[in-house]
C-alpha cells in the first residue's frame, strides 16, 4: 500500500520527543492543511495524554511496542481469542480506529504509528537493553540490532499471519516494518536474517 | 506465510532438557515400577508445591532480567518463624516458653509481611541506586542469614502443633500444601496477565529504558515485584516448616538456584521479558522428577549434586541461544 507522505509534515513525524512535536504541529497546522489535521492533533493526544492520570507523562504507542511481541503466544494455548482481544485493544490504543477509508486518514495513522516504532527504536540501544545473564551483562549494538530485529518480525509477520490479522493489522505492519528497514542497512539485513531464519 | 519447517537443532534447544527428563523417566518407571506409585507421585507433588511458590516468586525477578539470591535465606527467616509461633503450648524446648500457638492465617500473614519488608529493600536498593539485582539480593542474602542466626540462635526449631505439620497430610483429595500452590499459582497467573503490575513487569523486562518514556512507575514495579517474590519465599518457608516438622536456619538453603534453573528450564529467559507461569510449573516438575528419578536409578545421592549442576548449566547455556539470533 503507498501512503501519502506530505513534505510539510515530515519534521513532526521525525521528531520524538513529545513537547516539540507539539510545537512544530502548531506551527506547521497554521501554515498547512491537508484536511487532516484534526486527525493528527487527535492522535497526539490519544497518545501522550493519559486520561486517569493528566500529570504523567505517557506514551501509549511505545508501551504498545514493547507490549505487542508478547502476543506470539496466547495466554491460553488452546482459547486465541483472549490473546486477538489482547491485540485488538492495542492496534486501538495505537489510533488504528481513526484510520477510517479514506487514504490521507490511513496515511496519519500510518505515520503517527511509524513514530511511535521510531521513538521505540531509539530505545533499542544502549547499555540497558537486551541485557544478558540475569542482567550482569550489556549486550553489543550487533546483538540489540538483532533483538530488535527479531520484535520487528513478531510484530509486523508473525502475529498477524498466526492469528490470521493479516489484513485488520496491515496499517501497523507496515509501519513497524517501514520504520525499522529504512532506519539502515544493517538493520534490513538483520531484518531479512530474521525473516530468513523464522520461514 | 510459509508453515515453518520442523528443525530438530530448534526443537532440542527448546526442549531438550525436558526430553532428557521424560526419556529418564520412562527408564526409571521401567527399571522401578515404584516410581509412577500414588505414594511417590503424591511425594514428588508435595516436593514440587513449596520450590514451586518459590519459583514463581524468581520469575518475576528474572522477567525484569533480574535474580534473587536471597531466596534461600529469607525461605529459613519465613521457616523459623512460622515455626516459633506455631510451637505447641506444652513443648519443652519452646523459643517463647509462655506464649501460645497463634492462628495458622495470622502466621501467614505474618511470615510474608516481614519477607516482603526485606524484599522491598531489596527492591528500592535495585531501583533508587542502580545496585545490579544480583548484587543487591547477594548482600539481603547475607543480612537476612545473619539477623536470622542472631534472632534463632541457631537453635533448630520443631515441637509443631498438628494443625500446622497436618497441613502436608490431610486437604480435600490433595494435602493442603499442594492447594496452597495451586492457589499462588492461579495468583500469580492473574498478577502476569492481568494487571497493569504484570504488563509494566514485562515492559521493563523487555526494555526498561523506553518503559520510562511510556510512563510506566518502573522504580515502584522493581520494589513491588522483589517485595512480592520475597512475601512468597516466606510462605515457602512457612509450607516447608509444615512438611519437614522443624525449621532451622539452613532451612531453603540453595533453593535459589534450583528454582531460577526451574524457571529457566521452563522458558522463564534469563535475558528478560519473557515467561509464564506455566514455565515456572514445568521447569519445578522437570527438575522434581529428574531428582527422583537419579534417586530410584540409585545414582549416589552426592553426585546427584553433580547431575543437577550441569542441568543448570546446559539449561541457562541453551536459554541464551534461544534468544540469540543465529547469523
Amino acid at each position: 500500500m503507498k501512503y501519502i507522505n506530505d513534505s510539510n509534515w515530515t519534521e513532526y513525524y521525525t521528531e520524538t520527543d513529545p513537547d516539540k512535536r507539539k510545537e512544530i504541529y502548531d506551527r506547521v497546522s497554521e501554515i498547512s492543511d491537508d484536511g487532516a489535521n484534526d486527525l493528527r492533533l487527535r492522535l497526539y493526544h490519544h497518545r501522550y495524554v493519559d486520561e486517569k492520570h493528566p500529570g504523567r507523562k505517557a506514551d501509549k504507542g511505545v508501551m504498545e511496542m514493547m507490549i505487542m511481541p508478547l502476543n506470539d503466544k496466547p495466554k491460553f494455548r488452546l482459547i486465541k481469542n483472549s490473546t486477538i482481544k489482547e491485540i485488538r485493544k492495542s492496534l486501538k490504543n495505537l489510533g488504528l480506529e481513526e484510520a477510517g477509508d479514506e487514504d490521507l486518514s490511513i496515511s496519519a495513522v500510518y505515520w503517527e504509528i511509524r513514530n511511535s516504532a521510531r521513538r521505540y527504536f531509539e530505545h533499542c540501544k544502549g547499555p540497558g537493553y537486551g541485557r544478558k545473564w540475569f542482567g550482569i551483562m550489556a549486550s553489543t549494538e550487533s546483538e540489540q540490532l538483532d533483538l530488535t530485529a527479531r520484535s520487528v518480525y513478531l510484530m509486523a509477520d508473525k502475529i498477524p499471519s498466526r492469528f490470521e490479522m493479516v489484513s485488520e493489522m496491515r496499517i501497523f505492519s507496515d509501519a513497524v516494518r517501514d520504520e525499522f528497514t529504512e532506519m539502515s542497512p544493517e538493520a534490513n539485513a538483520a531484518y531479512e536474517r530474521v525473516v530468513r531464519q523464522e520461514s | 506465510m510459509k508453515k515453518k519447517e520442523f528443525n530438530l537443532k530448534d526443537f532440542l534447544i527448546n526442549y531438550g532438557v525436558i526430553l532428557v527428563m521424560v526419556i529418564l523417566v520412562v527408564i526409571t518407571s521401567i527399571k522401578s515400577p515404584n516410581f509412577l506409585s500414588g505414594n511417590n507421585l503424591m511425594n514428588l507433588l508435595l516436593n514440587m508445591s513449596a520450590r514451586l511458590v518459590i519459583a514463581l516468586g524468581i520469575a518475576g525477578c528474572v522477567i525484569t532480567a533480574g535474580c534473587d539470591l536471597s531466596a534461600g535465606r529469607m525461605i529459613g527467616l519465613g521457616g523459623c518463624i512460622a515455626g516459633i509461633l506455631l510451637q505447641k503450648a506444652d513443648y519443652s524446648g519452646k523459643f517463647y516458653p509462655d506464649m501460645q500457638p497463634m492462628n495458622i492465617f495470622l502466621v501467614v500473614i505474618i511470615v510474608m509481611v516481614i519477607t516482603a519488608l526485606f524484599g522491598a529493600v531489596t527492591g528500592i536498593f535495585i531501583a533508587f541506586l542502580n545496585v545490579p539485582p544480583f548484587i543487591s539480593t547477594l548482600a539481603m542474602m547475607e543480612i537476612v542469614y545473619g539477623l536470622n542466626l542472631i534472632y534463632t540462635n541457631a537453635t533448630p526449631i520443631g515441637g509443631y502443633v498438628d494443625y500446622y505439620t497436618a497441613l502436608s497430610s490431610k486437604g480435600p483429595i490433595l494435602p493442603w500444601l499442594v492447594w496452597i500452590a495451586v492457589l499462588i499459582a492461579g495468583i500469580t497467573w492473574f498478577i502476569f496477565n492481568m494487571t497493569r503490575h504484570g504488563k509494566y513487569m514485562y515492559a521493563i523486562g523487555a526494555n526498561p529504558q523506553a518503559a520510562e518514556v511510556t510512563g510506566v512507575p518502573v522504580k515502584l514495579t522493581m520494589i513491588l515485584i522483589y517485595a512480592k517474590a520475597a512475601a512468597f519465599y516466606g510462605l515457602a518457608g512457612f509450607m516447608l516448616g509444615a512438611k519437614s516438622g522443624g525449621a532451622s536456619v539452613n532451612l531453603g538453603l540453595g533453593y535459589e538456584m534450583e528454582a531460577i534453573a526451574a524457571c529457566t528450564i521452563g522458558g522463564v529467559s534469563v535475558t528478560g521479558g519473557r515467561g509464564k507461569v506455566s514455565s515456572a510449573v514445568v521447569g519445578v516438575a522437570v527438575f522434581e522428577f529428574l531428582k527422583a528419578a537419579l534417586q530410584f536409578l540409585g545414582v549416589n545421592a552426592n553426585a546427584q549434586w553433580i547431575a543437577l549442576g550441569i542441568i543448570i548449566y546446559i539449561a541457562i547455556s541453551l536459554d541464551i541461544r534461544k534468544y540469540v539470533t543465529k547469523k
